[in-house]
């Protein structure tokens, strides 16, 4: 690779860090809103561009270390695509709908004392089929899901007898299939489920107040390039070890920069002998 | 083992660590001591981690106090690759040495071997983002104690290169682990929070120090810029502190704190 590029590319890559090592500072400073708005953007754009440049300016010889060079570098391009794609053009909102079991006769009753109809009571335990974002500015849109759902049940364990310590929460969230009938899918932390497009996760769960039953918060996401994203860390990390492990040894190196220097020399002296 | 006991014993590991550490500056006819110091040393560490493990029911990698005692046995399993590997061994006094800073400071935590393992953290990205950050840290401790000795070393030209290029290849083997580790914790953040990055101080901390690692092993390839490449290393111990303890003790908002 020519050497200025390379050293354009080294400050590039200098500069990012810097500029990163400050934000990251501000941050943990307590400065808030760092993250968001244009100038990580940038950050991130130059970075990329910097990466994209390498990949064509730089030719390695050696067939391994070549192939982890371009795997590396374009798995992190292909990260950041992916995750600026899904900036741009994905969805993720929260909801928390009720879990239908923990509606007991007695919160029901509580609800009827307080005004709330049969009616609503169960549509609140009925199937739901649109969730709700709300925008920075705080305009609400209604977003269909293409399928139906409730929460069946909510089962939270714990370590201990007085309760403290959470050990598993599990949603079963049930989907009404176009026969009528529902299919039960077991929703677990770190086990999201995927239906029509969507990754249902369980964020966390609460009790309803002034009612008392169960909140289930889920978050509904739709990534169209996680598959992307995905390959590109996976990229990102094989072509690493490759780099790493089957680097080039120092001497093969210092060999081929003497090589280097001695046909530079060479053709000077060839070009004066002229 | 009780509180007490588990204290007893993490005093020991810690000075049979200083003890194995010390004998390696002897003649050559101690080196067996300095080895029988060292291995004592790693037996008491290991019975910590074993006692840890048994206790809870998992590997214990989950508070401050699991993860750096786990950390004391990590750097004997890294210096064996690394003596074999990369002809490692004068290396060794500073994984002793740091293995002893370590159980120091275990010495002076709570001896709470019992902790809840809560479900965010079970998953299966859980052990391999954290062992492999493990490994990586124990790498970049080592390889900054060498650089800052190598400074010392500038008239002896010989020395002075075979302690940079011992650096140079332990970042080599740590920076794929730390990569490893960065990345693992993207999808295992992608699968328990809905998103690969959340720009948590902690996710933050911990790319500046790659970012670091990274400008060093492109610097050292180039002539001009070769003689600046060990003060990233620096920087990345330095960050690298700081996305271990500091973040997690202070940074409230974290999402990645040891409570």
């Amino acid at each position: 690779m020519n050497k200025k590029i390379a050293l354009v590319l080294y400050a590039a890559l200098g500069i990012v860090s810097l500029v990163l090592l400050v934000m990251t500072v501000l941050a943990s400073a307590g400065v808030s809103n760092v993250w968001k708005g244009m100038p990580i953007v940038i950050v991130l754009f130059v970075f990329a561009i910097a990466l994209l440049v390498s990949l064509i300016a730089f030719n390695p010889k050696k067939l391994w270390y070549s192939i982890g060079f371009y795997a590396l570098h374009a798995g992190i391009v292909l990260f950041l695509v992916g995750t600026f794609v899904y900036t741009v053009s994905g969805t993720a909102t929260n909801a928390a709908p009720p879990s239908v079991s923990s509606f007991t006769a007695t919160i029901e009753y509580r609800m009827k004392q307080m005004g709330i109809t049969d009616d609503q009571i169960a549509n609140m335990k009925g199937y739901y089929n649109q969730v709700s974002k709300t925008d920075e500015n705080g305009t609400a849109e209604v977003i269909d899901l293409g399928f139906n759902f409730r929460i069946v049940d909510f089962v939270t364990e714990y370590y201990d007898e007085a309760q403290t310590s959470v050990k598993h929460y599990e949603a079963t969230v049930g989907f009404l299939k176009s026969d009528g009938t529902e299919e039960k899918v077991s929703l677990t932390v770190n086990h999201p489920i995927y239906r029509n497009g969507w990754k249902i996760y369980l964020m966390n769960v609460s009790e309803n107040q002034p009612f008392g039953y169960t909140e289930v918060q889920l978050l509904f996401k739709k990534d169209p390039t996680e598959f992307l994203s995905t390959s590109g860390i996976i990229l990102t990390v094989i072509g690493t070890f490759m780099m790493c492990f089957l680097r080039p040894s120092e001497a093969m190196l210092s060999k081929k920069r003497s090589a280097q220097a001695a046909k530079k020399n060479g053709k000077k002296q060839g070009g004066k002998a002229s | 083992m009780t509180g007490t006991l588990l204290r007893f014993v993490c005093l020991a590991a810690a000075l049979f660590y200083y003890a194995a550490f010390a004998t390696t500056y002897f003649k050559k006819k101690y080196a067996k001591l300095s080895l029988i110091l060292w291995c004592v040393g790693i037996a008491l560490n290991a019975a910590i981690v074993i006692n840890n493990w048994i206790v809870n029911g998992y590997m214990p990698f989950v508070s401050m106090y699991q993860v750096l005692t786990f950390l004391g046995v990590t750097f004997a399993l890294v210096y064996v690759y690394i003596r074999y590997m990369h002809e490692g061994a004068f290396m060794k006094r500073y994984f002793i040495a740091s293995q002893g800073v370590i159980m120091t400071g275990v010495f002076f935590m709570a001896q709470a071997s019992e902790w809840t393992f809560p479900p965010a953290l079970q998953s299966a990205f859980f052990i391999p983002h954290v062992f492999s950050y493990m490994i990586s840290y124990c790498l970049v401790v080592v390889a900054a104690i060498l650089t800052v000795i190598s400074f010392f070393l500038t008239k002896k030209k010989e020395t002075y290169l075979q302690y940079q290029k011992g650096a140079y290849n332990l970042i080599l083997t740590g920076f794929p682990f730390m990569v490893l580790g960065m990345f693992l914790g993207a999808l295992w953040a992608n699968e328990c929070w809905g998103n690969y990055w959340q720009w948590d101080n902690k996710e933050v901390w911990s790319l500046v120090t790659v970012l670091m690692l990274s400008i060093y092993l492109h610097f050292r390839r180039q002539e001009k810029l070769k003689k600046f490449a060990p003060y990233f290393i620096l920087l990345a111990f330095i960050f690298e502190i700081i996305t271990l303890f500091f973040v997690g003790m202070f940074g409230g908002d974290s999402m990645h704190t040891y409570n």
